[in-house]
């Protein structure tokens, strides 16, 4: 590979790796919109035939997905990765590897959710909120569906590493003086993203696991009357509702950087935002997602509860509306190009709020739901106040990114073309409210032909819009004049004239910067064998290759990984700790604190998980008693094992803290044994249960063979990580690694050990004793 | 001090130990009985809860640790009820 090719491929530096979002955003940005060009072509007029329903349905559902969270999503993240570290002073992010990491597993699943449109039976055809049962492998049969989720997937791990990482950067990394108060507006945004993104994304996990699950293994979690819809809705609207903030509010972080430089006013009521997107905001938008599903019939009381928490959600966005307002009254405005964006992300997110409120209302929504309206609602939030957001944002930081600057007159026509092509084709649907949206032709029913007719050429003048954008970055890498430092007088932090962007021609790269050496292929060769595995997941049902596929993918992974710990142990990379400000994490270490971060959001895939299972069985008309079926003096003894190595494994700690090597390696052989006979003892068990004792309880028999290999499986799974773990612990203690004063690798081992021990003792009770 | 933390290690690990054994025992006592499940899952909450304060160390960490494992505890219950009271008419 050539130096530049590997250079990208194998950095881990933050400014590469955000302007590599940029890019990957932006590619998967243009197939999500060439898929809405060809849906709009086909309901361009009654009775169009352009496309099959199939492909309908096909495009549809990539649009969304795609759009969401290859496009959406991660543009916030390219803006995150690049410029939080520059403003908060950090050298980069807290774990560069595990940035780069994020980064691949999401190019790697954006491609496998693309390349289901090549496999027989084509890709998912279930729209972005993959409902079942159309999602399910009775509806949506062949290889393609299973792939696309596989990606989302890959999505949602890369998205919950980089929440960790972003968030533990912030947290942990900001230079001496940046305190909590001088943390400027995009990081606290990009901060308040990801912590809804934190859990948000796990509930996406557990639901995609299910739902491969039973597409894959053949389990009932949403084939079943005692799981099924409402399971799926609950699960995905948890992750659903929270994501739109996830998308808009990098957006407002960034209005909240433009518009007082442009209006020559400091930002009014900063804390105030702080104050209602923090406190408000974040937790609340964990208590609205239920609005979806007004209409599939959930309890009047419910019904009362989620309308009232939705129309509470407004009043914080009003706050933060009125104080961007008042930043622009009696200002001296300047009208560029990131301030006409910034102007119409306001106007755009004013209108759909309203629709929103509409939609707040149980009674409206039954109307509404499943009609145009709420299609022209989301996309003036999601798409409207979200993309010209982050545009202005793009214009404004281009100056830094390239060192060049950009044509002004063009940036002003892409905005004037946009906003007009915007307002052309998502306006007319908000009188669509009697077309039900999920349909890929229709009758001629009066003005529907018209509106639809005038959406599509809308359409096409917001697509036109976007080449302008395009023609500008381009135009502005290549031939763009030299930008002076700071071209629009900004105070940040970021603007600094000694802090240099990734590619300006007048600086090499990274030069200074103490971590320039840092790159490593892992990340990328990681995120790609769980690709070909994943394909083969996708495969095995179908061709006897997808095995082969699979059994590729596994030996890969060995083999990264077993490389990866190679570079740890020789400290490949390292970023060294300096002074920076902590509070209120003064007395733990950075990887610990992301341990623990790591696990709560494990908190949540397991609780997620046995909710599912509480629900099903409580939904269930009878239930089989486990002493009919399981080993339970072999899961008792299993079980005290387990628990027991989880004292040995907090011994090895104890011993090496003080400084007695010999016995370290001692109780991580025991905890390591104590593992091995737990996970040994489910093996046998298993076996004597699908073979000898109960062939009839396996599964895909039932809803309580399914809910008990699922659960039990991912847990063994967890164990077997552990022990895996283990072996590189003791690799690194037979090279010497880990002292009195240099045990953070075991301490955070015993955290994620203990974790799974503390997550069976739930498991037990649940599934043996009951 | 290295004798007293061992003792503790031990004392809580015992202590989980023999919650597990009573479980077992409530459960042959009764199988199936909602009373006996209660007190078992009750049992196993507090097990679950001393791992996490004692043997993972939550006790020791800054109060901002403390309280950001309480998040997703609570956003799972908050979960939980809302799916189960969703449709009582079911159960």
């Amino acid at each position: 590979l050539s130096g530049w090719l590997r250079g990208w491929l194998t950095t881990t530096n933050h400014k590469d790796i955000g302007v590599l979002y940029f890019v990957g955003s932006l590619f998967f940005g243009l197939i999500g919109a060439i898929l809405a060009i060809f849906m709009r072509v086909q309901l361009f007029s009654p009775n169009n035939y352009f496309l099959s329903g199939a492909a309908y349905d096909q495009a549809m559902t990539l649009h969304g997905l795609l759009m969401i969270l290859w496009f959406l999503s991660p543009l916030g993240l390219a803006f995150a990765n690049y410029f939080v570290p520059l403003q908060i002073g950090a050298k980069d992010m807290a774990l560069p590897r595990l940035n780069a990491l994020s980064y691949w597993m999401y190019v790697v699943g954006g491609f496998l959710a693309i390349f289901g449109f090549f496999l027989p039976g084509g890709d998912a055809a279930t729209g972005w909120t993959m409902y079942v049962p159309v999602s399910g492998a009775t509806y949506s049969p062949g290889p393609g569906p299973t792939l696309a989720f596989a990606g989302l997937i890959m999505l949602g791990v890369s998205i919950t590493i980089s929440s960790i990482n972003i968030l533990l950067t912030i947290a942990y990394t900001r230079a001496p003086g940046i305190t909590w108060r001088r943390v400027p507006m995009l990081t606290w945004f990009i901060a308040f993203m990801l912590l809804q993104a934190l859990f948000a994304f796990p509930s996406l996990l557990a639901a995609l696991l299910l739902l491969e699950s039973d597409r894959v293994l053949g389990t009932l979690f949403f084939a079943s009357s005692s799981g099924g819809y409402v399971l799926w809705d609950d699960l995905f609207w948890f992750f659903g509702h929270p994501e739109v903030y996830v998308v808009l509010l990098p957006a407002f972080g960034m209005l909240g950087e433009i518009l007082p430089v442009f209006s020559g006013r400091p930002l009014a009521e900063r804390n105030l935002i702080l104050v209602a997107t923090g406190a408000v905001v974040v937790p609340l938008s964990y208590l609205v997602w239920e609005h979806h599903m007004f209409i599939t019939g959930i309890s009047l009381s419910e019904d009362e509860a989620f309308s009232i928490s939705t129309l509470l959600i407004s009043l914080p966005f009003d706050i933060i509306i009125l104080s961007f307002l008042k930043t622009l009254t009696r200002a001296s405005i300047r009208l560029t190009a990131p301030m006409l964006f910034a102007i119409g992300s306001i106007v755009l997110f004013i209108i759909g709020g309203i629709a929103g409120v509409f939609l707040s209302s149980f009674v409206l929504d039954v109307v509404f739901r499943g009609t145009y309206f709420v299609v022209a609602h989301f996309h003036y939030v999601m798409v409207g106040a979200a993309i010209f957001g982050l545009f202005a944002g793009l214009y404004y930081y281009l100056p830094k990114l390239t060192g060049r600057m950009y044509n002004e007159g063009l940036a002003k026509i892409h905005f004037v073309v946009s906003f007009v092509g915007f307002n052309i084709l998502y306006f007319p649907m908000f009188f669509l409210y009697e077309m039900p949206r999920r349909i890929y032709t229709y009758q001629a029913y009066p003005d529907w032909g018209l509106l639809n007719s005038i959406a599509t050429v809308g359409a096409f003048i917001f697509a036109l819009a976007q080449i302008l954008l395009i023609l500008n970055l381009v135009n502005t890498i290549w031939r763009g004049r030299i930008s002076v430092p700071n071209p629009w007088g900004a105070t940040g932090l970021e603007w600094t004239p000694s802090i240099m962007g990734a590619s300006q021609s007048y600086e090499p790269r990274h030069l200074g910067e103490s971590h320039a050496e840092n790159q490593s292929s892992r990340p990328l060769e990681l995120s790609a064998a769980v690709g070909v595995a994943f394909l083969g997941v996708a495969l095995l049902s179908y061709y006897v290759w997808g095995w082969i596929l699979l059994g590729l993918g596994f030996v890969l992974l060995v083999y990264v990984g077993v490389g990866w710990a190679v570079d740890n142990a020789r400290g490949r990379i390292s970023i060294p700790d300096e002074p920076t400000e902590k509070w209120p994490f003064e007395h733990i270490t950075k990887v610990r604190l992301g341990m623990w971060i790591f696990i709560a959001t494990e908190v949540f895939i397991f609780g997620a998980i046995l909710s599912t299972d509480i629900y099903i069985r409580l939904n269930s008309a009878s239930w089989p008693l486990s002493l009919g079926i399981h080993d339970i003096p072999l899961a008792l003894w299993s079980s005290i094992a387990l628990v027991t190595s989880g004292m040995t494994a907090v011994l090895a700690l104890e011993s090496i803290k003080s400084g007695d090597r010999k016995w370290l390696v001692r109780w991580l052989v025991a905890t390591f044994a104590l593992g091995g006979a737990f996970v040994a003892a489910h093996a046998y068990e298993w076996y004597t249960l699908l073979l000898v004792r109960v062939p009839s309880f396996s599964w895909s028999s039932g809803l309580p063979g399914g809910t008990y290999f699922f659960t039990v499986g991912l847990h063994s799974g967890h164990v077997l990580a552990g022990m895996t773990l283990i072996c590189y612990l003791l690799y690194r203690v037979k090279k010497g690694g880990y002292s009195k004063d240099d045990y953070s690798g075991i301490q955070n081992f015993v955290l994620f050990w203990l974790f799974v021990d503390l997550v069976w003792l739930f498991i037990f009770p649940m599934f043996y004793l009951s | 001090v290295m004798i007293m933390k061992t003792t503790s290690i031990v004392g809580v690990w015992l202590l989980i130990v023999v919650g597990v054994l009573v479980e077992t025992f409530f459960f042959y006592q009764d199988p199936g009985g909602y009373g006996t499940e209660s007190v078992i899952g009750l049992i196993a909450a507090l097990a679950a809860v001393m791992t996490m304060v004692f043997s993972m160390g939550l006790k020791d960490e800054d109060r901002a640790v403390r309280y950001m494992l309480l998040i997703p505890v609570a956003l799972v219950a908050v979960l939980t009820v809302t799916m189960l009271f969703a449709y009582p008419v079911s159960f």
